[in-house]
């Protein structure tokens, strides 16, 4: 009886309550930062990512190598979730993180297929609690998502597998690390010496509880996959900006503020399901003259929203839009506002030069 | 091959000795990785020769090994004549490379040809693109030819041989003396100015690789001062070479641009003109979403170039005088696009212009995009009941 409670309450935290979603990412596009930006590949060997959801899998490229995403759009928390897909037993570590540093809470699946929980300053890793192994499968994917309490000298880290509703393993004390006081970025690292093709697909970052977000949910990502409504930046096919790994020699540019162009997208999976958050990422670069910022956003067939415009390098790095609602009706998206469906309130992702 | 006023019939002849190109000697060589049979590898070789002569021996002896980092497995052992010892880079970030020091005073090469051999246990370690540079100062690299090819395999300890003339290009980042044949990269623009008042006699291209290939000149054959413009062989043949004579003095390589080709690169048209008055205008009309356009004429400050779609300047020879001009090109959805050169002057010089499609360029000013994607989280109305776990554990 007391059991049937607790999964009562479970259930209605994570539909009942709008999770507000501070972080998504799938590829290496999504961690761009930190000492070695991040690797995206596809192996089938290893089930890299659930059809329908994800293109492949990101880990950190190879043995002691580590990449950081860009700051969370919202700021700094110091409670959240980490939701992600584990394509085996992949031995990376996957957590949050303080920007500019690599001073950071973590969890790692080994390659014995146990779990554990850790701390670390980019120097020293200290494992915080490790599970028994055999924990986690070499293939296919296991959810896994990951608690942090009140990060500091008093917190609380769980991890929780495939949406159980009790933690494989819980640790409580002091998780913080050098000075900072709270995480605003996700990391991922490889601490070990494996060198594989595997990693985390659909890593979610949310202020609620994402063990709901497995099975038919997840996270979607929307590959450009046809030319839109207009182009008007030069090169402008799709396939110069859909690659799964990172390619900067094919690209698309432009020099002429308010230039758009605009693509379809891949489809989202079929059911019925709500849309809790849709984030753009891109990466871009500028020369030493013209133009050098870039807006993300959609066209509707009638108008465009976007993001804030925003300044690109001179090396190429990433941008990010995030659209927690609809930006055309300013209320929750729907599954048929965005993806492939040949509908005319389907959205076109919109590049927009800026200033 | 297309090759269009190959007016040089003895250009063959010259392939075999002139395959050393003009790069010389220099203390430090090395072979700069930047992709390895699969990613995520730190890079390794057994042993590695450098030739200076295509099938001669090894010269890298009688110096130090030099590596961009270890992992313990030190740059000497690649160079030991012992396949079971290996140099293998700290990480997989690439790249990586390993090179060779032949001391204070000493130089050698070129380096026209490498034989990598690969460890016996980890062909995943070994290259499938790399790049062969040289220094003199062991800090500044220039590179001179590379090897990209994703389709090459790498067994166990196998022993591969890379070859500058059955290679992919040249990164021509020096210029000897006119005449000299060039090896260039798969889309390349070169544009070739005499400075001095004589004429270039003849200009020639060729490509020394096999299969179809693809290079196009232009010459201004009646004109005091000349040009060639030439665009590189698609990237799966073998090398191309330019080779431009006749100029015998006090030219300058004006300008240079590389980009990169989509598919195989074609020209969808050609047009010369030459109407015997001034100004003579050419003018091309093009369905590809993006070209290069080669256009030459005389020294004429009234050059005037103009389109439908928006084009940018890639290289032009002497200055705003557009002796020879080459522009990229953007076509929007199904549409055609016109593009029209005008000559200046009143000279009557020929006139020429070639529209070059499959390419993609560096671009030269504003911002560019390579990746964008849109992520969705979606939750499912009936989530998944939550499932028991077989052990747990609690720290504190």
């Amino acid at each position: 009886m007391k059991r049937l409670v607790l999964l009562s309450f479970a259930f209605a935290l994570a539909v009942g309550a709008q999770a507000q979603i501070l972080w998504t990412g799938a590829e290496d596009i999504d961690f761009p930062n930190g000492p070695n930006p991040a690797c995206t590949s596809t192996n089938s060997t290893y089930s890299a990512d659930r059809p329908g959801f994800g293109r492949g899998i990101v880990n950190s490229c190879g043995a002691g190598l580590t990449a950081r995403s860009l700051a969370f759009p919202g700021g700094a928390v110091t409670s959240a979730w980490v939701h992600a897909q584990s394509t085996g037993d992949n031995d990376f570590l996957l957590g949050l993180v303080k920007s500019g540093t690599l001073n950071s809470v973590l969890f790692q699946v080994q390659e014995n297929g146990a779990v554990s929980l850790s701390k670390w300053d980019g120097t020293t890793l200290t494992v915080l609690g490790t599970s028994a192994t055999g924990i986690i499968p070499t293939a296919p994917t296991t959810q896994l998502d990951f608690q942090i309490q009140n990060y500091g000298a008093s917190c609380v880290l769980k991890i929780y597998v495939n949406a159980s509703s009790s933690a494989l393993l819980s640790y409580s004390g002091n998780c913080a690390v050098g000075s900072n006081t709270n995480l605003d970025a996700a990391i991922i690292s490889q601490y070990g010496d494996v060198y594989n093709n595997e990693g985390y697909s659909e890593i979610i970052v949310s202020s609620a509880d994402t063990r709901a977000l497995g099975g038919t949910s997840g996270l979607v990502t929307l590959a450009p996959n046809a030319n839109g409504a207009l182009q008007q930046w030069i090169m402008p096919g799709y396939q110069n900006i859909n690659p799964i790994s990172i390619n900067d020699s094919n690209f698309t540019n432009d020099n002429t503020a308010g230039d758009m162009t605009r693509y379809k997208m891949t489809c989202l999976p079929s059911g019925t399901f709500s849309i809790l958050d849709v984030r753009v990422i891109a990466r871009g670069a500028k020369q030493t003259s013209g133009i050098t910022s870039v807006a993300l956003g959609f066209y509707n067939g009638t108008s465009d929203q976007l993001g804030a415009s925003q300044g690109l390098a001179a090396s190429f790095g990433s941008v990010e839009s995030d659209f927690a609602e609809n930006p055309f009706t300013s209320a929750p998206w729907q599954a048929s506002d965005i993806g492939c469906s040949s509908s005319s309130t389907t959205l076109n992702l919109e590049l927009k030069s800026g200033s | 091959m297309k090759i269009k006023l190959c007016l040089f019939a003895g250009l063959i002849s010259l392939l075999v000795p002139c395959a050393a190109f003009a790069q010389g000697a220099h203390r430090y060589w090395r072979v700069n990785v930047t992709q390895t049979y699969t990613s995520g590898n730190q890079v390794s070789c057994a042993e590695l020769e450098l030739h200076s002569v295509i099938g001669g021996p090894n010269v890298a002896t009688g110096g130090t090994p030099i590596a961009s980092s270890n992992d313990g497995d030190t740059p000497d052992r690649c160079f030991d004549g012992n396949p079971s010892t290996y140099w293998a880079s700290a990480t997989s970030t690439l790249p990586q490379w390993i090179g060779y020091d032949w001391g204070s005073g000493n130089t050698a090469g070129p380096i026209v040809e490498i034989k990598w051999t690969a460890r016996n246990c980890c062909q995943a370690q070994e290259p499938i693109a790399f790049d062969v540079d040289y220094s003199d100062n062991g800090s500044i690299w220039t590179a001179t030819w590379y090897y990209n090819n994703p389709a090459l395999t790498w067994t166990a300890s196998q022993s591969i041989t890379f070859t500058l003339s059955v290679t992919q290009g040249f990164v021509q980042v020096g210029i000897g003396p006119i005449g000299t044949i060039y090896s260039v990269p798969a889309g390349t623009l070169l544009v070739y100015t005499c400075k001095s008042e004589s004429s270039i006699s003849s200009l020639s291209l060729t490509d020394s690789g096999t299969g179809a290939s693809f290079a196009e000149a232009l010459i201004d054959s009646g004109h005091a001062n000349n040009v060639a413009i030439y665009y590189g062989t698609t990237a799966s043949m073998g090398l191309p070479n330019v080779s431009v004579t006749g100029c015998p003095n006090n030219y300058t390589l004006t300008s240079l641009a590389s980009f990169a080709e989509s598919g195989t690169p074609a020209v969808e048209e050609t047009n010369s003109c030459y109407n015997g008055a001034s100004p003579s205008t050419c003018s091309i009309t093009t369905t590809s979403a993006s070209a290069i356009f080669s256009a030459q004429a005389g020294f004429h400050s009234n050059n005037i170039w103009s389109a439908n779609y928006p084009t940018t300047l890639l290289a032009q020879a002497n200055g705003s005088d557009a002796l020879a001009v080459g522009y990229q090109g953007a076509r929007a959805g199904s549409n055609t696009a016109s593009y029209n050169f005008t000559q200046g002057g009143t000279d009557n010089a020929p006139l020429e212009l070639v529209a070059f499609t499959n390419v993609e360029l560096p671009w030269t000013a504003g911002i560019a995009v390579s990746k964008a994607n849109v992520y969705a989280v979606i939750q499912s109305s009936a989530p998944p009941p939550p499932t028991k776990i077989r052990h747990s554990a609690t720290i504190q």
